[in-house]
């Protein structure tokens, strides 16, 4: 590796952000999320997200968020405000005006300490670095998943597997099957596949301190009968795969890249009984 | 929506109107929207088969929730007296937002350790499509830091040598100083971006 490959590589991320601003700067994208383009804005976009891979993630992230998206938020606002006039109504403690108050001083930030480099020459040290950056992130280990809920029948001695039902509630449990210390954010989705078919589901994720994850959601309601794969995936953020890129996947053990890991379980679904 | 609009929508939102809620989240999506896309798209986020359009949803839902926590304290700050309009301000925190959230994910990764060192065994090592993006990453952040670092002299140099590909003669030419002098830029760049990459 040459001497100046570094800044080389530094001019070339650069030039490549130069190119994305250009692209992402276009105001288009900002009247695609408002839902205010025209009609030939939106065929111009369209038609270079057919011919750009970067224009097509770009379509896909400035389509505008929709309604499901406006329902949730106005919803957790209201839950937030709820918690937070519930916690005020804890009566606090009051300092009597006779109490002095202790001033604290701010902590004096402590200098670095000079630190003597030695590297053996300016090449090896690139090498190291270079060999740093691409090599940093360990493997993401192998998770197990368990699902509860559904009902099961009981038929003679034994219990069958269990069905379930549109609208169901549903807990799954993650949980790695080697300690793991997470430091890097984790994301988790969930998804019900079938065939071609593929459903996200609106799941909520719990990360606890040991590394378990634990998801609740609960089933659409419009959720046709049949045999589904419920798929979980739990990964480091902005890593996780698409929902196309599960369809490609075998559903018969749990599936794993360097940064996420997929796990199937099967779903046997029951027309809902009427009520 | 005009100033005075912004003021009386966040007011009433703040003091729990249900309409103006809705109406103030249906006037900010877009905005956060956006910003938050575009923050993650310009610095390459874009890349390595990632779900952006998630990843940008949950970020918005991420930074709603920030703007409205602890009685909307930082909705609160926004002050129609100096000059920049509610949806530019809630912008301007969302892209805040999104540039710390990215700093603090690039610094995360490499401190991700592995506790039991038997899952790695029989592993293939070699390189794939996510290593690579995760260490163009970090060159992005390098780049960050070495643009905030440098002096506007130095940039300059950077710019004209590693951003555009001049020659050194041309670059000598751009900035009339001494080849000797244009090695000496170079050195103090390729010194300075190796202490930031530590």
């Amino acid at each position: 590796m040459s001497e100046d490959e570094l800044l080389r590589n530094l001019g070339q991320v650069a030039r490549e952000q130069a190119g994305r601003e250009r692209l992402f700067l276009d105001e288009r994208w900002d009247r695609l999320a408002a839902g205010t383009l025209s009609a030939e804005e939106d065929a111009e976009l369209r038609r270079l997200a057919e011919t750009s891979d970067e224009a097509r993630v770009a379509y896909e992230a400035f389509r505008p968020l929709g309604a499901a998206f406006h329902a949730r938020i106005v919803a957790k606002i209201a839950e937030r405000r709820a918690v937070e006039e519930a916690n005020e109504a804890v009566p606090r403690r009051v300092i009597p005006a006779s109490v002095p108050l202790r001033v604290v001083p701010a902590p004096v930030p402590r200098p670095k300490p000079f630190r003597l480099r030695t590297w053996g020459s300016t090449a090896a040290a690139m090498a190291a670095t270079w060999a740093a950056l691409l090599f940093g992130t360990p493997q993401f280990p192998m998770l197990t998943l368990a699902v509860a809920g559904g009902a099961r029948l009981m038929r003679g001695e034994a219990a069958e597997t269990p069905t379930w039902a549109p609208g169901d509630p549903f807990q799954a449990i993650v949980s790695p099957t080697t300690a793991f210390a997470h430091v890097w954010p984790l994301r988790t989705r969930v998804y019900l596949l079938r065939g071609a078919e593929i459903r996200p589901v609106e799941a909520h994720a719990e990360v606890e301190p040991g590394g378990v994850v634990k998801v609740t959601g609960t089933l659409d309601r419009d959720l046709p009968a049949g045999t589904w794969t419920l798929w979980v995936v739990v990964g480091r953020w902005g890593t996780l795969p698409g929902a196309a890129k599960l369809g490609t996947l075998s559903a018969a053990h749990p599936q794993n890249d360097r940064h996420w890991v997929a796990m199937p379980q099967t779903l046997n679904v029951r027309p809902r009984e009427p009520e | 929506m005009d100033a005075e609009e912004s003021v009386a929508l966040l007011r009433a939102a703040l003091d729990g109107d249900g309409h103006a809620v809705d109406r103030l989240v249906a006037v900010l999506t877009p905005v956060i929207q956006v910003r938050t896309a575009r923050t993650l798209l310009i610095r390459g986020w874009g890349g390595g088969g990632r779900d952006v359009r998630s990843e940008v949803e949950d970020l918005s839902q991420d930074i709603f929730m920030r703007l409205f926590e602890k009685n909307g304290r930082v909705l609160r700050r926004w002050k129609r007296e100096r000059g920049l309009s509610l949806e530019n301000f809630v912008g301007m925190v969302s892209e805040r937002y999104v540039k710390s959230f990215l700093r603090s994910v690039r610094r995360n990764r490499s401190k991700e350790v592995p506790t039991d060192s038997d899952d790695l065994d029989g592993r293939d090592d070699g390189p794939d499509p996510q290593r690579v993006v995760a260490a163009r990453e970090r060159l992005q952040l390098l780049l960050d830091r070495l643009r905030r670092r440098v002096s506007p002299k130095g940039w300059e140099i950077f710019d004209l040598l590693f951003l555009q590909e001049r020659s050194v003669p041309e670059a000598m030419a751009a900035t009339g100083l001494s080849r000797d002098a244009i090695d000496k830029w170079k050195s103090r760049l390729r010194q300075l971006a190796l202490e930031l990459m530590s």
